[in-house]
């Protein structure tokens, strides 16, 4: 059987508290280093955030992640400083990568489709909003009955979503991801998310004034 | 247009002019000499960091100084300071900045460092369901897992000879850090691991010291030794110190987990204190240190042993430092102010060292003016970290040639060479040692003049 995880956000970035004084102020102190963050959210998510069984009327599949029972769906809440970005990072971040996988299990088949990525200021509560759109990427056909594979990278930077860096540079912002498809019939899906890793850059030299 | 004087083009007169250029000049001078005293002479670098027992090892070992003459001492140049000039890793404004290399190079300013460590292009820490992690991309590959050790030592030794007896004036400075991983960050570092915790020690100190030192021969019966020689010395220093900085940190960080296994949350801690002390705080810290050592000379075959046994830094340092608290969690920080605290400070890093050499003299090789030493030495610190040292040196009438290998906080490699005439000569090497806090090897060029007295 499958463990629930679960934990609240703070103290994510725990590692800091040990290499101030070594990583940080020896190999960040250049400045040709850059310092990444990655953190995949789904070992931290309840098993009703990471998996569903969703229902489609015919012709509309559509999948938010992470799942939420009631609407509107806020989508997934991440504060870059308790994930342990010192404030002068998170404020230099310029660069933001998403990797996203989810199984689906639909029980009729689904037409080839799209995932939207949406980032949204922290105090939103949709998080799904077109305003929040950033980027779409196709998604596969999926097959009656057979368990598949959805998954979603993007990069996003100042040049191309000015806006959504915007919020990520403020250290707390909202995401989430949405999968539509047009469904031959109605049925069911049976969906989990399986990785859904997260990646802020600052640039080289952010922590020299 | 005619040149002005420079003291005119300063605003100031001849006579204050005189003086700031003199004051200058000191200064670069005491800079020069407190970066070259500091720094290991070319021939140790180029015989693996191996000191040879002789008068120029004095400071290992206070019986030395009684050892006959021939042995000579040397002044090392700091050609570290050229990286300085040719390179802008030293100059935090610079776009070449790089603290790692910055640090590599002031550590053994002695070297002139072909390589130096450089700084990752990238630190990942990451955070995943397999538990917490850390990565390094391009740069110096970084060493976190094992106990790490920075040790940096500036003096300037100043005095002299009165019979068996020297007398001296030394200003110091030393740093030494030491950065102990506990066993579950090395995971951090690989597979990942639900927790992490380390502790980091740092010492720095500055000061004047008093050095007394004596060293006699002691009578032996004639067969004793093989007809070789016994010496002992000692040497009590009396420290006036004037910057103290002391500092303790322990953190760990844990991914707490349920009886099933499940996490339920990710915590950390830190805990610390920082005591500083010094003139800047109107007071001066005062103690002594001592040392004391044995050497010999015997006769072996066609060359002799040449050998010593000493310990030192052995004492006691009072100082009064005002001591800060830092502590702090996934909650919040905290910073506690403790006041001042009378320290009595029982030396650490106590150190005891052997030094064992065979020189054979020239003219017993079979070769006219050839001239052969083996040496080798250890030196273990009572309160962590241990080196060791072997090198050769074969001397060819005025010239040497040199080799050896030690471990000192990882491997060193060196190879040298030199020239002598008239009681002053000129060492050259090229040395390796393993960079602060990395696996790098780096590679110096380090020069120094010798000196027959």
């Amino acid at each position: 059987m499958r463990s629930t995880k679960t934990t609240s956000w703070r103290g994510r970035g725990a590692l800091f508290v040990l290499l101030p004084l070594l990583a940080i102020a020896l190999a960040s102190c250049s400045r040709h280093t850059s310092l990444t963050v990655r953190a995949d959210l789904v070992p931290f998510m309840t098993t009703g955030q990471r998996q569903a069984s969703i229902s489609y009327p015919t012709g509309s599949l559509d999948i938010q992640l992470p799942v939420s029972t009631t609407p509107p769906n806020p989508g997934a809440s991440i504060d870059l400083t308790q994930l342990g970005v010192p404030a002068s990072a998170a404020s230099a971040i310029d660069a933001f990568a998403l990797d996203l996988a989810a199984t689906v299990d639909p029980t009729t088949n689904v037409d080839a489709g799209t995932a939207s990525i949406f980032v949204a200021p922290s105090n939103a509560t949709n998080a799904f909003q077109s305003a929040y759109l950033v980027t779409q990427v196709d998604t596969p056909a999926l097959t009656a009955n057979q368990t598949a594979t959805v998954t979603a990278a993007v990069r996003l930077d100042a040049q191309t979503n000015p806006g959504a860096l915007q919020y990520i540079q403020s250290g707390a912002f909202r995401l989430g991801v949405e999968i539509q498809a047009n469904a031959a019939s109605a049925g069911s899906a049976d969906v989990e998310l399986t990785r859904m890793v997260v990646a802020v850059s600052a640039p080289p030299g952010w922590a020299l004034p | 247009m005619t040149a002005q004087p420079i003291h005119r083009r300063a605003g100031i007169g001849p006579q204050a002019a005189r003086v700031r250029v003199a004051l200058a000049a000191g200064l670069v001078a005491v800079l020069l000499a407190v970066s070259s005293a500091s720094a290991q002479d070319a021939r140790s670098l180029g015989m693996g960091g191996v000191r040879v027992p002789g008068r120029g090892a004095a400071d290992v070992n206070p019986a030395f100084a009684a050892l006959p003459a021939s042995a000579g001492g040397s002044l090392a140049l700091p050609l570290g300071l050229l990286s300085g000039l040719t390179r802008d890793t030293w100059n935090p404004a610079a776009q070449g900045f790089d603290a790692l290399s910055a640090l590599d190079q002031v550590s053994t300013i002695g070297q002139y460092l072909l390589n130096p460590a450089v700084s990752p292009d990238d630190v990942t820490f990451s955070v995943d369901a397999s538990g917490l992690g850390i990565a390094f991309s391009g740069g110096s590959p970084m060493r976190l897992t094992d106990p790490t050790t920075l040790d940096a030592g500036f003096d300037l030794p100043l005095g002299g000879r009165l019979g068996p007896v020297t007398l001296g004036v030394r200003p110091f400075m030393e740093v030494r850090a030491r950065f102990t991983p506990g066993p579950d960050l090395r995971a951090v570092f690989g597979t990942g691991s639900t927790s992490a915790s380390g502790t980091l020690t740092a010492d720095a100190e500055a000061g004047v010291a008093v050095d007394v030192g004596a060293a006699l021969p002691i009578p032996l019966p004639p067969a004793a030794l093989g007809g070789g020689s016994l010496y002992a010395g000692v040497r009590a220093s009396g420290i006036a110190g004037l910057a103290r900085a002391r500092a303790s940190f322990q953190g760990s960080a844990q991914a707490q987990q349920d009886s099933s296994g499940t996490y339920t949350d990710v915590t950390y801690s830190y805990d610390g204190t920082l005591g500083t002390g010094g003139l800047m705080d109107g007071n001066v810290g005062y103690g002594a240190l001592g040392a004391a050592g044995l050497a010999a000379t015997v006769p072996a075959g066609i060359g002799t042993v040449g050998l010593g046994v000493s310990v030192r830094h052995i004492g006691v340092m009072i100082w009064d430092l005002r001591r800060t608290r830092y502590q702090g969690d996934q909650n919040g920080s905290s910073t506690t102010d403790l006041g001042w605290v009378h320290s009595v400070e029982v030396a650490q890093h106590v150190r005891v060292g052997a030094n064992l050499a065979y020189t054979v003299a020239e003219g017993h090789l079979g070769v006219p003016g050839m001239g052969l030493t083996l040496a080798a030495d250890g030196d273990l610190d009572l309160d962590g970290g241990s080196a060791a040292h072997t090198g050769a040196e074969l001397r060819l009438g005025p010239a040497a040639l040199r080799a050896g290998v030690g471990y000192q906080d990882g491997l060193r490699l060196g190879v040298g060479a030199g020239v002598s005439a008239g009681g002053v000569g000129l060492d050259v090497a090229l040395s390796s040692h393993r960079s602060p806090f990395t696996d790098h090897q780096a590679y110096g060029v380090s020069a120094s003049l010798a000196f027959g007295f």
